[in-house]
């Protein structure tokens, strides 16, 4: 059983390492939910209200706290950016 | 022997899915877009991640765990209009697993110098192992070295490998993630 745990581990190992390396590592739900929330109501270069992204159907269930900490996780990865000209927007950061 | 039969059932079981994906999608699709390629010779071979994989976990015990698929799948594709070798499953699974054992050999001899990550290590290894396999099979099927074919066998091998590892990357990542929204 050991053996076959071990194997396990080395697997999960190699693929965590894929994921890392491919930048998709550590996006927890909510943070994946709140980025494709974003790119669901936005088109090119137009900023999105925070209550917008927040009534979004992906993110129905979560609560506000558990929202605004995966916005700053988010702003703090760099996938997305609070707009200079008005508070409380937010556009995708362009890769 | 509990253990080597479940061995045998995991590793037939994650072969036979590449082998069908391969020969149910990838293969006639191939032929569709290249009608000029060879059908010996997979241009996305999914099995070859696989193999890699159960000779890094199973040693050379692999061969023998993958045989009775390869040649199942062997008489499936020349079913399609292939014209495999009846050897072509030995002489391949041979010459792979030779070929990794040379490349596991030459990479970790490295380790000091190089930084390798897993992934990248397999990548590697699997492209060596595939030229032994390429070169094998090159001269088994045209009973001569034909670079054409090698590169042929390089390409599929390596291409279906990183094809392989993403698909199990996603997969993983989507059972944990699906796991982590029942949670919630």
């Amino acid at each position: 059983m050991s053996s076959s745990l071990k194997k396990i581990a080395q697997l999960q190992l190699l693929l965590s390492e894929m994921e890392e390396d491919f930048g998709i590592k550590d996006n927890s739900t909510i943070e994946k939910r709140v980025l494709l929330a974003l790119a669901d109501l936005s088109s090119k270069d137009e900023a999105i209200a925070t209550h917008d992204i927040m009534n979004h159907q992906l993110i129905y269930g979560f609560s506000r706290p558990s929202f605004y900490r995966a916005l700053l996780a988010l702003e703090k990865q760099g996938k997305i950016k609070k707009t200079k000209s008005v508070r409380g927007f937010y556009a995708l950061c362009a890769e | 022997m509990n253990e080597h039969l479940n061995n045998f059932l995991i590793v037939s079981i994650a072969f036979i899915v590449a082998n069908s994906v391969t020969l149910g999608f990838v293969l006639p699709l191939q032929s569709l877009l290249l009608s000029g390629s060879q059908l010996e010779i997979g241009l996305l071979f999914l099995p070859h991640g696989v193999r890699i994989l159960a000779f890094y976990f199973y040693g050379w015990r692999a061969i023998f765990y993958m045989l009775p698929v390869s040649y199942l799948f062997m008489l499936l594709t020349n079913g399609i209009g292939a014209h495999l070798d009846t050897l072509s499953p030995v002489v391949s699974m041979i010459a792979c697993y030779v070929g990794f054992v040379v490349g596991s050999v030459l990479i970790t001899g490295q380790k000091k110098q190089l930084s390798f990550r897993m992934w990248k290590f397999f990548v590697v290894v699997g492209a060596i192992s595939s030229l032994f396999n390429g070169i094998a099979l090159s001269w088994l099927q045209h009973s001569g070295t034909e670079i054409i074919s090698i590169i042929g066998y390089i390409i599929g091998d390596v291409s279906g490998l990183i094809a392989c590892f993403i698909i199990l990357m996603y997969a993983f990542r989507f059972a944990r993630l699906a796991r982590s929204d029942e949670a919630e």
